[in-house]
């Protein structure tokens, strides 16, 4: 049979992305269609004391201005801390929070419009930085009224078992650190659009470029005050989440109050510039990290303390706030371990969840400690990562449960094919080698919302002209989702890619899928899908054995055909099908996934618990001009544990994009803000590798047959960013002997270290 | 009371007359990737655009007994890939190779880029964003955002083909309604964030750039985070000429491109660095550190001067 897994497939709709007829959400339009601006707060941190829009009202073309007022309840992707309304009510939290919306029949006279509104405001203290906002304030001070004590803390997580300060503290070999992170953007290419219709029926579609339709949906219903059923949600094709397109937001729920409210479609598109004012990217960390290990390098403990600056709003910064330090308790083996998180309120566009999710951060700090470790024991650090790796099949110190493990052959993969062992430590001055390791969950074993729903579920549809359609509510953000599932279902009826039909992410159409982020979608709805299909199979081989009087065990589904064992061609998949459907017409089987129950019973205990977890290494090797501090990444050979490669091409996208999105945050991108305003809200400023910035990749990949992944899989769109930044950091010690402490690694801050370090080290 | 308007015009009177019956209301639009940003940020009100694509005095590139001439509306690509420019200079083919990226080349040209509009972190912004911002001293306020003054302008001239022609004694051919005139590149520009090209006159329009004598060695360096796209954050060029002196010219770093000369085997590299210290006027209006800035003019200086030491050829 010619394989339809594991052959490297382009996607379903590459063809229509690249001739430039694929539909994103920009591109729609109906008829009457009007136009939304949104005034945004030109104060970090000010209540507002009165909204004039009477002349934005009376300008030619505005056919309805909107205000916090008309959408006043409070949402929030998290149920735990549902924050932020569609406008700012009584008070603004950032530059850039909407405050009036205007839907005009073009884009400029709703322009126009906007700038006769009035707005007076009255300023409030504004916290800028994690520092301030930690510090008790005045009640009437504080950024959300909910916030711990008196303070802008949003949330303090934390975890703990044995002792692991005292167990560093005695161990012979010891490295603890600051580490500081800038924030950083999702950079995505699509800016995010919508358009709501109001239908003729009474009934709401709201066409958005989502990560999360079914949350969006929930979301509508609760601020519009509609019912669940009288609203769809449809995610057309999709140009990049990474995170970024992962909550509810504001200008979807105003785009869609204002079809409501005029009976016309609206239209919302974004600058590029109101992108970066939307955020949601990767929380700015301050982080103190102390290992331990004995003479031999085994790990004795890992203690970890972080501020995470979450902006105005909540986002997904509760789960982020636990990630930072449940997902340090692999891939090595950690007895000792502790952290906390402290989760802060700053009057900056809001952090949310982006690619590596409230991980990456802290497993640089981890990698580079682990590499003092390493440099003080004299002890390889490939050797000392491969001496402490934790097992397969086991559970981790929290009772994370850890099936398929590939780590070690991952490191080992990388490690020979750098030549680490001929050239680590051996190189020039000026150029190193730095190896990292990571791992990352293939989805929440628990979901956000507690239902007795399952996490994801496909129907398959077969009818009469052979076609088998599949339904999910699986989003497709370009990370190839709709292929995966329909290489699943057509590897499991034995049928050539083409006889599957993929329709996703439409809520009127398809079963809930709960949304593209913290890589679950290949393992959940890949394996809801496999379940439907296995159903279908078995539905079609009873109505063939009954007709064809043989064993149902016999029958195989291979090519587009039938067989009884292995030889005997019985009938193509067309005549099956006739037989199949015979008396009862087109049916639909159904499978689901629910993650079995697994993990501890503390408090917290569900915080990073996966079904099952990738692994990976990397090793970079750099380049560093001492005399103006520039850092260059010359090669990157990267392993990754995916479990199974269902469709290697677009494995080997994602590690390469996680290499490109690592790269950047290492050297070159950060957020700028300057008194809570950000100064370089576009990509001409904000700085992502170039193609000429880019290194050599070699990328390989790991399959260790995961027993729950549907036909082994694993995630590979998240876990291979974590080793890259760390892998950079640690080729710039072996280039130059500085430990780069802070992310971004700018030349002036190479530089600064250089000197510190007093020149050249060896 | 005029009307938008964007004029094609077919030779350089036609330019003049349409400008001159517009003043202070119109734009030259040569390639237009300068023009294009700031009219959709409305750091321009201009109604009139006078495109010169089609006037065929302003293009190609020949040498001769006069030394290299190139005109205005050549493309940056076009620059970069002459043999003839490669042939009379590589520093010019590395400067116009320097510039953005290879889409923005095919279009982008030598007067486009010689005459670029300084820039400002808290200037080059959306027309939402300086709202929001207040308005600073260019635009429609009265206080340097970056420098808290009321006085002077601090905006950075970036172009990187000026630095480099300044240091090959580059000489520009200008035309205006009264006549058509040649001077040294730098006297174009003015040390003044809000008038950074005032050498250039009302209405006129930049012909061609002419350079006299073929250089000896020459070093060129710019700095930016990115292998591509980003403007200069320091641009340095030096040329040896042919009775030994050294002609320096630094970018991104001051309102004007920066000249510093020496006579023929005089001078030296911390001379060269006091020289520069004194001329160039840098704040914080670039996202890249003005300190890490201060500190790579050095560097660059002195790697210039190492590799450009000894006798002139």
């Amino acid at each position: 049979m010619s394989p339809v897994i594991g052959k490297p497939t382009p996607y379903l709709d590459a063809a229509s992305k690249v001739t430039g007829r694929a539909l994103y959400a920009g591109d729609y339009s109906f008829p009457n269609m009007l136009h939304v601006k949104f005034l945004r707060s030109p104060h970090a941190h000010a209540k507002i004391a009165r909204i004039d829009i009477a002349a934005a009202l009376e300008h030619p073309g505005v056919c309805a201005v909107a205000t916090g007022k008309d959408l006043p309840d409070a949402f929030g992707v998290l149920p735990v801390s549902p924050d932020e309304t569609a406008m700012a009510v009584e008070k603004v939290r950032f530059i850039g929070e909407i405050v009036v919306a205007v839907a005009a029949e073009s884009e400029e006279a709703a322009v126009e419009a906007i700038r006769l509104i009035e707005v007076e405001y009255v300023p409030l203290r504004a916290f800028l930085h994690p520092a301030d906002a930690l510090a008790v304030c005045r009640p009437e001070d504080q950024i959300h009224p909910h916030s711990r004590g008196l303070t802008n803390i949003h949330k303090e997580a934390r975890l703990r078992f044995g002792e692991p300060e005292s167990v560093i503290a005695e161990s012979p070999v010891r490295a603890s650190s600051h580490f500081s992170f800038a924030g950083v953007t999702h950079a995505f290419t699509e800016p995010h659009a919508t358009v709501a219709v109001w239908n003729a029926d009474d009934t709401l579609t709201v066409i958005s470029a989502t990560q999360v339709p079914h949350y969006l949906h929930r979301t509508l219903a609760r601020v519009l005050g509609l019912p669940l059923h009288h609203i769809q949600v449809k995610k057309p094709v999709l140009g990049g989440g990474f995170g970024g397109k992962s909550d509810p937001f504001p200008h979807e729920l105003i785009t869609a109050y204002l079809a409501m409210r005029t009976h016309r479609p609206v239209k919302c598109v974004f600058s590029r510039e109101e992108v970066f004012l939307n955020n949601h990217g990767r929380h700015p960390t301050e982080m103190d990290v102390s290992v331990g290990c004995d003479r031999n390098g085994v790990l004795t403990g890992l203690s970890a303390d972080f501020v995470i600056d979450g902006g105005a709003y909540g986002s997904f910064g509760v789960v982020t706030a636990y990630y930072n330090g449940v997902l340090l308790q692999g891939p090595y083996r950690i007895d000792q371990f502790g952290f906390r998180t402290r989760r802060v309120y700053t009057n900056k566009p809001q952090c949310g969840a982006m690619r590596g999710h409230g991980a990456v951060n802290p497993r640089y700090g981890v990698e580079v400690a682990l590499d003092m470790l390493a440099h003080e024991a004299g002890i390889d650090p490939c050797d000392i990562r491969d001496r402490n790796f934790l097992p397969a099949d086991t559970l981790t110190v929290g009772q994370l449960r850890i099936t398929s493990n590939g780590a070690r052959e991952c490191l080992r993969a990388v490690r020979a094919r750098s030549g680490w062992d001929e050239r680590h430590g051996k190189l020039p001055y000026g150029r190193g080698l730095g190896v990292a390791c990571g791992f990352y969950i293939s989805g929440s074993a628990l979901p956000i919302l507690w239902n007795r729903y399952p996490q994801s579920v496909v129907h398959l549809k077969l009818d009469f002209d052979g076609r088998v359609l599949l339904f999910s509510g699986a989003s497709d953000i370009g990370q190839g989702s709709d292929t995966i599932m329909a290489q699943i279902a057509a590897e499991t009826l034995g049928l050539p890619l083409d006889r599957v039909q993929v329709e996703s992410a439409d809520t009127r159409l398809t079963p809930v899928d709960l949304g593209s982020y913290s890589s679950r979608v290949t393992f959940m709805a890949g394996n809801a899908c496999r379940s439907a299909a296995e159903k279908m199979r078995l539905s079609i081989t009873e109505a063939v054995s009954r007709e064809k009087n043989l064993p149902a065990s016999s029958i195989l589904f291979k090519d587009g055909r039938l067989f009884a064992g292995e030889q005997d061609l019985l009938m193509t998949w067309d005549e099956a099908v006739e037989i199949a459907l015979a008396g009862r017409g087109s049916f639909v089987e159904s499978g689901h996934y629910v993650t079995p129950r697994m993990g501890g019973d503390f408090k917290g205990a569900g915080a990073g618990l996966s079904p099952a977890y990738s692994f990976g290494a990397f090793i970079s090797e750099v380049e560093v001009d001492a005399a103006t501090g520039r850092v260059r990444v010359v090669k990157v050979w990267g392993a990754h544990d995916c479990g199974r490669a269902l469709n290697p091409l677009a494995v080997e996208g994602q590690i390469q994009g996680c290499i490109h999105m690592g790269l950047g945050q290492a050297l070159s991108e950060e957020l700028i803000y300057r008194d809570g305003r950000i100064l370089n809200a576009g990509f001409a400023e904000y700085h992502i590798p170039s193609a000429v910035d880019t290194p050599e990749m070699d990328v390989i990949l790991v399959e260790t047959h995961d027993r729950e992944g549907p036909f082994g899989a694993k995630e590979a769109g998240e876990g291979p960013i974590h080793p890259v930044l760390p892998s950079i950091g640690n080729a710039v010690f072996d280039a130059v002997g500085i430990r780069i402490l802070e992310l971004p690694m700018t030349p002036g801050r190479v530089l600064a270290k250089l000197r510190e370090n007093g020149g050249r080290h060896d | 009371m005029t009307e938008a308007a964007y004029a094609v015009v077919r030779s350089v009177e036609q330019a003049l007359d349409l400008a001159q019956s517009h003043p202070g209301d119109y734009h030259y639009s040569a390639g237009g990737t300068d023009l294009q940003v700031r009219i959709k940020q409305e750091l321009t009100r201009a109604r009139v655009i006078i495109d010169l694509s089609e006037v065929p005095e302003l293009r190609g590139i020949h040498s001769g007994p006069a030394g290299l001439v190139a005109g205005s509306m050549t493309t940056l690509r076009e620059l970069g890939s002459s043999p003839e420019v490669r042939d009379w200079c590589p520093m010019i083919a590395e400067a116009a190779a320097s510039v953005a990226t290879p889409v923005v080349r095919m279009t982008a040209t030598l007067g486009g880029n010689l005459l670029v509009a300084n820039r400002c972190s808290y200037y080059n912004q959306s027309a939402e964003w300086r709202l929001s911002a207040g308005y600073c001293l260019r635009d429609d306020g009265d206080t340097c955002l970056v420098t808290g003054g009321h006085d002077r302008c601090f905006s950075r001239h970036v172009s990187d083909l000026a630095p480099a022609l300044i240091a090959l004694g580059a000489r520009v051919v200008i035309h205006d309604l009264r006549s058509t005139r040649e001077m040294p590149l730098e006297d174009l520009y003015v040390p003044d964030g809000l008038r950074s090209h005032a050498g250039l006159g009302d209405s006129a329009i930049l012909l061609s750039v002419r350079i006299g004598r073929r250089p000896g060695r020459w070093w060129y360096r710019k700095l930016r985070r990115r292998e591509s796209i980003d403007y200069s954050s320091l641009t340095v060029a030096g040329a040896r000429d042919a009775v030994g002196g050294l002609r320096v010219s630094l970018g991104g770093v001051s309102m004007s491109p920066v000249l510093l000369f020496t006579e023929g085997g005089a001078g030296n590299l911390e001379d060269l660095k006091r020289q520069a210290r004194r001329a160039c006027k840098t704040v914080d209006n670039d996202l890249m550190s003005l300190s890490y800035r201060r500190e790579m003019i050095d560097v660059f200086l002195g790697e210039l001067w190492h590799s450009l030491d000894g006798a002139s050829e």
